[in-house]
């Protein structure tokens, strides 16, 4: 009958057409739901990418102060006690008896004070640091606070050489200082144990205290503007170095600060 | 042939289901596997109602149309029910609670006063599958609109969407016509139903995907 037949292919032309029309459609969604992925991808590169251009700039701009602060240690602090020590070399022949006593010991301590500007002006100079590395840095710093008596502080080392590219030794040489200062200011520790693991595919720095401690839940519950400056600093500098940044903490338990990192992302 | 076909895909997607509860998926997702275990049920019967009737000579009409009749209606409400759960925009969320009822209502009036039990319900078929559609739409655009952009290939609702969407755009006219087609046109009829057929097991194919594409609880 060709009025059938004109129904079935009536049918069929409008069932094909509404079934294109709906895989279309889905097609349309899946292919625009990629591209918006894609989208949101590069914006998050670019923001991350920012955001190591930022990080870079501000380690560079510490790095310029403190190189600044070490100059002047340097050349003018450590001149003008040269000069008092001069004067005071200058003025011990002519004394005698009770007055010469009080001199030489200022002039000892005037000496020890000069050494320790010398230390902490290297500590903080780049260039000293790029040269010496940071292990030789790690053991300098490490002789400074124990010399200051704060602390006792125990340095191990495995697997050295490590091959870390020297702008990230300067950036792991600044965490390991503001760790060591985090431990002095807050931890009331007595103890710190410093180990540095070096294999062929990566390298790892745990800074451990018997300080007081703190609950890691509740530091992890603070939102990114009540956590503490310093920590977010060193977290930042871990993300710019690619490498893994945890704290374990427990009240009275201590405290141990792991970076690790892949040698291949350094 | 294409009967026990389109229950075997049934079955594929009742199975693939399971893993709304192994993955432990939200609970629409999980009631959504108890419907299509209750639709294989009732396709089982369906298929099996005219073999009983002629196996064991029972004095009644082997016309299974009564058995989709009782089935359409809270077949069409789990749907608005399940879109009602997953939707997040409250406009639709609100219209989908009165459309639930105009066509609970009229649906249920269909059944007793109009189209009756023994003859397809096409006007509630009509209705049902137009909302289900404008509701796979209305999620499509949600996910157009969502600034949580998430990738489609893993996201079950979408692809349960897509599945009815499909389903009801393409199937339904047939589907409405279907009683006026069976009487005068029969090869056209056929047709239809190989089209319904078709399409239904391409449905019951994309909420298979649904529930395999889930790696962990959503």
């Amino acid at each position: 009958m060709p009025k059938e037949s004109i129904i079935i292919q009536l049918i069929l032309f409008a069932s094909l057409l509404f079934a294109i029309l709906a895989i279309v459609l889905i097609t349309f969604m899946m292919l625009y739901q990629k591209k918006r992925i894609r989208h949101k991808h590069q914006l998050q590169q670019m923001e991350e990418n920012f955001n190591r251009e930022i990080l870079s700039a501000q380690i560079e701009i510490q790095e310029q102060t403190l190189e600044h602060v070490a100059s002047e240690l340097h050349d003018n602090f450590n001149s003008s006690l040269s000069v008092v020590n001069l004067n005071l070399a200058g003025v011990l022949p002519h004394l005698s008896g009770d007055t010469r006593g009080p001199v030489v010991e200022a002039k000892t301590v005037i000496k020890q004070l000069m050494s320790e500007m010398r230390s902490l002006s290297a500590s903080l100079n780049r260039d000293h640091l790029l040269k010496i590395g940071l292990v030789r840095a790690m053991e300098k710093h490490i002789e400074l606070i124990k010399h200051s008596g704060l602390l006792e502080v125990r340095f191990s080392k495995e697997g050295l050489p490590c091959n870390i590219p020297p702008r990230n030794e300067i950036i792991l040489f600044r965490m390991c200082q503001e760790i060591i200062n985090n431990v002095i200011k807050h931890s009331g520790a007595s103890q710190v144990i410093i180990s540095l693991v070096c294999t062929p595919d990566s390298f790892s720095i745990e800074i451990s205290d018997d300080g007081v401690g703190f609950n890691t839940d509740q530091e992890h519950l603070l939102t990114e503007d009540k956590e503490s400056t310093g920590l977010r600093n060193l977290r930042k500098r871990a993300k710019l170095l690619n490498a893994d940044f945890a704290i374990n903490s427990a009240p009275g338990k201590g405290t141990s600060v792991i970076i690790h990192c892949q040698q291949e992302n350094t | 042939m294409w009967n026990n076909i389109y229950l075997a895909v049934i079955l594929i997607a009742v199975i693939s289901s399971l893993n709304a509860f192994r993955l432990d998926m939200a609970r629409p997702y999980k009631q959504f596997s108890v419907f299509i275990f209750f639709v294989f049920a009732v396709e089982a019967c369906a298929v099996a109602w005219p073999r009983l009737v002629s196996n064991y000579h029972w004095d009644y009409s082997n016309e299974n149309h009564w058995i989709y009749n009782i089935y359409l209606l809270p077949a069409y409400l789990f749907y608005l029910y399940f879109y009602y759960n997953l939707l997040s925009n409250l406009k639709i969320k609100k219209a989908i609670c009165y459309a639930g009822v105009v066509f609970f209502l009229t649906g249920l009036a269909n059944l007793i006063f109009g189209q009756g039990l023994f003859t397809l319900n096409t006007y509630t078929v009509l209705a049902g599958g137009l909302l289900v559609v404008l509701l796979s739409i209305s999620y499509f655009l949600e996910v157009i609109h969502s600034q949580d952009i998430r990738p489609l290939s893993t996201n079950a609702l979408f692809w349960i969407s897509s599945g009815a969407f499909l389903f009801h755009l393409t199937a339904l006219l047939g589907l409405f016509f279907i009683i006026f087609l069976n009487h005068w046109y029969g090869r056209a009829a056929h047709a239809t139903i190989m089209i319904i057929k078709i399409t239904s097991i391409l449905m019951y194919l994309f909420y298979s995907i649904a529930f395999l594409c889930q790696k962990k609880a959503s």
